[in-house]
């Protein structure tokens, strides 16, 4: 088999190929992207959305609860939801930046790693902090109901040691929930991406000597 | 007293707006004149016809999005090939991994009208290179087209050298493939 040959049915079969319509093109424009980086996008406003559900949610609970500890808490946990906005706003400029796609393969490969490792970071050390605080608000709201005493003697009875293992096992599953989830979404296309680069950057061949043209 | 316009007569309207932006019809000419390099990538990388639908939108989309920033200073069948082997590769997710090539030769080439022998090579071939890995799918595509090795390289990003080794390999794989019809 000649390389002319190769071309020629290549030819062949490209020229049978069925056509787009003006009409295919314009619904194609009209339509929504399914990238990577789209997605994410959404994922983050569907997060935004969620926030602030649960911020009226809360501030709802606050408002038709007595004044006491509990209000107080709630209160708190608004503030700490106020700098939430802080990560949004981080994330967000992750993902307007990255204008990826215009550049070569190789850069576009290795661009899209590094962005979506730096935005899973910043997921990742934002959910653990936020885990840590609830975790530790949930152990101050048992204090407030309670007063230094009674709290002591709650935390020694039975009853208190079922509800610190469940708490903690609660706070910690939680956080294998949100690992395993991230890995779900984002970890195996990451993965995918460096098998990819790696294939493009060396030549399997002649062991591990760099291929690249920058 | 005004005229009163429905919300359907409004969406006619932004609608018959936008069909008559004039970078929109350059760029819809554009595609149209070289869809048969998009159809290419995205019979090599879908896998069936929602697939590739799915491929078709995404990489035309962002062929648009980049469309303002294009000034010319390549080919534009060199920048539709860029974004378009960027999406497909890197930028999007497939429903499914596996294809069946033979199926897919025979659903969206007409392969039946061609004599026989012809038939059976261009299968083969479709289903030889199916089988290589997307980056040498990548490579062997641009090849096949004619494109020079130079511009393979800023394509891709790697070196002409490293263009020329490996698509010798490519090509010695694919007759093996074909020879044992694999």
């Amino acid at each position: 088999m000649e390389n002319e040959e190769l071309k020629k049915w290549w030819a062949e079969a490209s020229a049978q190929g069925a056509d787009w319509s003006e009409r295919d093109i314009e619904e194609a424009l009209r339509g929504k992207s399914k990238s990577v980086i789209d997605r994410m996008k959404k994922s983050l406003w569907l997060e935004i959305g969620l926030v602030q559900l649960s911020m009226v949610a809360l501030a709802w609970i606050a408002y038709s609860t007595d004044p006491g500890p509990i209000q107080w808490l709630i209160l708190l946990m608004l503030l700490c939801y106020l700098s939430i906005g802080v990560y949004f706003s981080v994330k967000m400029r992750m993902l307007v930046r990255f204008d990826f796609y215009r550049t070569d393969l190789h850069t576009n490969l290795r661009d899209l790693i590094a962005n979506m490792e730096a935005f899973l970071r910043v997921y990742r050390i934002s959910y653990r902090w936020s885990f840590g605080v609830f975790y530790a608000l949930g152990l101050f709201t048992v204090y407030l109901e309670r007063g230094s005493e009674k709290t002591l003697e709650f935390i020694s009875s039975f009853q208190g040691i079922v509800f610190l293992v469940g708490f903690t096992s609660a706070v910690v599953a939680g956080l294998a929930l949100e690992r395993w989830y991230l890995n779900r979404l984002y970890g195996k296309h990451i993965a995918n991406l460096r098998l990819l680069l790696n294939e493009l950057a060396f030549d399997n061949e002649s062991g591990s000597e760099p291929w690249l043209a920058k | 007293m005004g005229a009163v316009i429905n919300p359907g007569s409004w969406r006619l309207l932004i609608k018959s707006k936008r069909l008559t932006d004039p970078r929109e019809q350059t760029f819809i000419d554009v595609i149209k004149s070289n869809q048969g390099l998009i159809q290419k990538v995205c019979f090599l990388y879908a896998s069936d016809a929602d697939e590739r639908k799915d491929l078709f939108q995404e990489i035309v989309l962002q062929l648009w999005r980049s469309y303002s920033s294009f000034r010319g200073d390549s080919k534009i069948s060199t920048w539709i090939y860029r974004i378009a082997l960027n999406v497909a590769i890197s930028g999007w997710r497939k429903r499914s991994r596996r294809v069946q090539p033979e199926a897919l030769v025979e659903k969206h080439y007409n392969v039946h009208e061609l004599p026989d022998e012809k038939e059976e090579s261009i299968q083969n071939l479709y289903t030889a290179i199916r089988n290589l890995s997307d980056i040498e799918r990548a490579l062997m595509m641009l090849y096949l087209e004619d494109v020079p090795y130079e511009e393979i390289a800023t394509t891709l990003g790697i070196t002409q050298n490293n263009v020329r080794v490996r698509v010798n390999r490519i090509k010695e794989k694919l007759k093996g493939m074909m020879r044992y019809g694999k």
